[in-house]
């Protein structure tokens, strides 16, 4: 449920909030992750978010690490905006470190996920955004399944300028209809 | 100016407005067709208490609502913006006509250009945006008399009358409207 041949998904714990600070810092992670303005946040602001969210113990936006299996944390993912009547979640996922990315990482990553919410949560539909200039994100997105069903013109200024937005979705029939259930990129 | 047209005016909502609107939106072929929530009915004290939280609001890039009336002074529903994205300068709007005498002929089309109008021209917005059923017809085509194209389509994204339903995200540039505001 959880393991893939590279990364696995596991619970955050207390002493993962100094790296992953670190790594939402990197300017990589700041400018493709948020559509707000995009600041550096200290370890502080982790903790709290962390004493939050263990809180909220029948969260509807489950959240992972992502570790490979020598145990080197790598990034993040997980849900939001779960509606249940709906039926669907929205994804968001993070990589720190140049090494870490265009290996296949996060796509597994990501994949895992996706699984996990039409395989345990039961619900019909994955969306996610991602920006026009983050290619390799797009990329991955379609390996795994998504389609674009959108472009959101305008959508975020940046870096000087409004670009525009990707919106895709998986559906849950889809997923199911693509090699048993299991995405091709596992 | 904004707030007057040919057929309706944009005005304040008053407290007077909660009786006729909870009528409206006990009415299964106005709500079904507004929120993607299940369709449960709605008291007068519920309205009321949404009335007396959003007087309160003082900043319009927090939102805000407008009556729609007719020249006579008849209420007909309401539109505003839910929700505003100040960084990226973008209004998510909503609007509804609840009396089914005056859907179909315009009054809900000549009210969002009025709203289109005062968003663009004084509150410095860039994209005004929304979102609509596949199912409702009559609003897709208002909304693209009033410029609006459709950028995306959610996939599956409400379920309603026992199945999922897609959901259109239309949008409308300020350069867009404004080119074309003389004639739209």
């Amino acid at each position: 449920m959880f393991t893939g041949n590279n990364v696995r998904l596991r619970a955050e714990k207390k002493e993962d909030i100094a790296l992953l600070t670190k790594i939402k810092n990197e300017v990589e992670v700041l400018e493709n992750l948020t559509i707000y303005i995009p600041y550096p946040q200290g370890v502080e602001a982790g903790e709290y978010r962390f004493n939050e969210k263990i809180k909220d113990k029948y969260t509807k936006n489950p959240a992972f690490i992502i570790e490979k299996h020598d145990g080197t944390v790598i990034g993040q993912c997980g849900t939001m905006h779960t509606n249940w009547k709906n039926s669907y979640t929205i994804v968001w996922i993070y990589i720190g470190g140049a090494e870490n990315r265009g290996c296949g990482y996060g796509a597994e990553a990501l994949s895992l996920l996706v699984g996990y919410i039409f395989k345990q949560m039961n619900l019909n539909r994955v969306g996610l955004f991602v920006f026009d200039f983050n290619k390799r994100a797009i990329k991955s997105y379609e390996k795994i399944g998504f389609k674009l069903e959108g472009i959101l013109r305008q959508e975020l200024y940046r870096n000087g300028r409004y670009n525009d937005v990707y919106q895709m979705s998986i559906l849950k029939s889809e997923y199911f209809s693509m090699s048993g259930g299991e995405s091709h990129v596992l | 100016m904004y707030f007057k047209g040919e057929l309706v005016n944009l005005r304040a909502i008053t407290e007077t407005d909660i009786k006729p609107c909870v009528e409206y939106l006990n009415n299964p072929d106005i709500i079904l067709n507004l929120d993607d929530d299940a369709p449960m009915p709605v008291s007068y004290e519920h309205e009321k208490e949404w009335f007396t939280e959003n007087i309160k609001n003082k900043d319009i890039y927090k939102g805000f609502h407008l009556a729609i009336e007719t020249k006579d002074g008849r209420f007909l529903g309401s539109c505003g913006a839910n929700d505003i994205d100040a960084k990226n300068r973008i209004a998510t709007v909503g609007l509804f006509i609840g009396d089914k005498d005056y859907l179909g002929k315009g009054y809900g089309t000549e009210a969002m250009k009025l709203l289109l109008s005062f968003t663009f021209n004084e509150l410095n917005i860039n994209k005004v945006k929304l979102h609509v059923f596949e199912f409702n017809k009559r609003a897709i085509k208002s909304y693209e008399k009033c410029g609006f194209k459709v950028e995306a389509v959610a996939r599956e994204a409400i379920f309603r009358f026992g199945k999922y339903h897609d959901e259109y995200i239309m949008s409308i540039l300020k350069d867009e409207f404004l080119a074309n505001e003389g004639s739209i």
